[in-house]
């Protein structure tokens, strides 16, 4: 295998926007987790909290963890 | 350390047996084995949570909580929710041969799971206070407590150790734009934990009429 100058030649131009998706995610799991706590704090609703952890999970497996390249990936092959 | 390599067959300019899966293909069933063993695992802390909410609650009252301090539990929610940014970004970095960033995103999602980790074990467990808030031995609230927090920083340092050597396997070059499963791999895992506490958290911390736990 290679030594360790070869990650410091890969400094290619890399198109900033492709962070985007990411970094939009992390704000919307921030915000949620904003209102989480002030649910919790404020008007503690069992309900709402766990629909609350329902939803930032349900954008950590989509965009995070990339579930639909289980069956998106699959089909090629 | 199989699954953290990322070598291509085709790189080394070997004629590929049709019997055998090529390498997209083995990575789709590592893919499929990874998400399996997180599900099975799913069990396990659906367990802890089925534990929570059948000890900490009271027939009259309903669903209750030990009364632990919000601040620094707010906080190192959110230093794991930005260790998950980081590993998103080192995940996309590599995918893109962006090797500064993949160091730079990786290394900072290691050092955000560490101070979570530190946070837990020395403020939430008390490991580092005179009066701990809560201790293994305050009934059912300090059992719950423990099994839960204990079993997912457990997770917490498995993913530390799995970052580490991804970390150090893209330094010496093994991931490429075409293979990066190492990487992907190490983010699934990750983001796995994070995903855990995304649960544990307001089961924990905000569901529930809270409790003054006697003696603290």
């Amino acid at each position: 295998m290679s030594d360790h100058s070869h990650s410091e030649a890969k400094s290619p131009v890399v198109d900033k926007t492709v962070y985007r998706k990411g970094f939009n995610t992390f704000i919307a799991l921030a915000v949620l987790t904003a209102i989480e706590y002030f649910v919790g704090i404020y008007l503690p609703s069992a309900v709402l909290l766990i629909l609350l952890a329902v939803a930032k999970a349900a954008l950590v497996m989509n965009v995070f963890m990339g579930i639909t390249k289980l069956w998106r990936e699959g089909d090629h092959h | 350390m199989a699954v953290a390599h990322g070598h291509d067959d085709h790189h080394h300019g070997e004629l590929h047996n049709p019997m055998e899966p090529t390498r997209q293909e083995q990575i789709v069933m590592n893919r499929f084995g990874l998400w399996l063993f997180c599900f099975s695992e799913v069990f396990l802390f659906m367990a802890l949570l089925a534990a929570r909410f059948y000890l900490w609650r009271d027939p009259v009252q309903g669903a209750l909580r030990p009364e632990l301090e919000q601040g620094p539990a707010l906080i190192f929610t959110c230093v794991l929710l930005v260790s998950s940014w980081f590993m998103n970004r080192a995940e996309v970095a590599s995918a893109n041969e962006d090797m500064k960033t993949f160091n730079q995103s990786l290394a900072m999602t290691f050092v955000m799971g560490l101070i979570f980790l530190l946070g837990v074990i020395f403020y939430e467990w008390g490991l580092g206070l005179a009066h701990p808030h809560i201790l293994p031995t305050d009934g059912a609230f300090g059992a719950v407590f423990f099994a839960m927090t204990g079993m997912h920083a457990i997770h917490v340092i498995t993913g530390l150790i799995f970052v580490a050597i991804v970390w150090r396997n893209g330094n010496l070059g093994h991931y490429s734009r075409e293979d990066h499963w190492g990487v992907e791999a190490c983010a699934i895992y990750w983001h796995y934990v994070d995903l855990v506490w995304i649960f544990f958290y307001p089961a924990i911390y905000l569901i529930g009429i809270g409790v003054h736990i006697p003696g603290h």
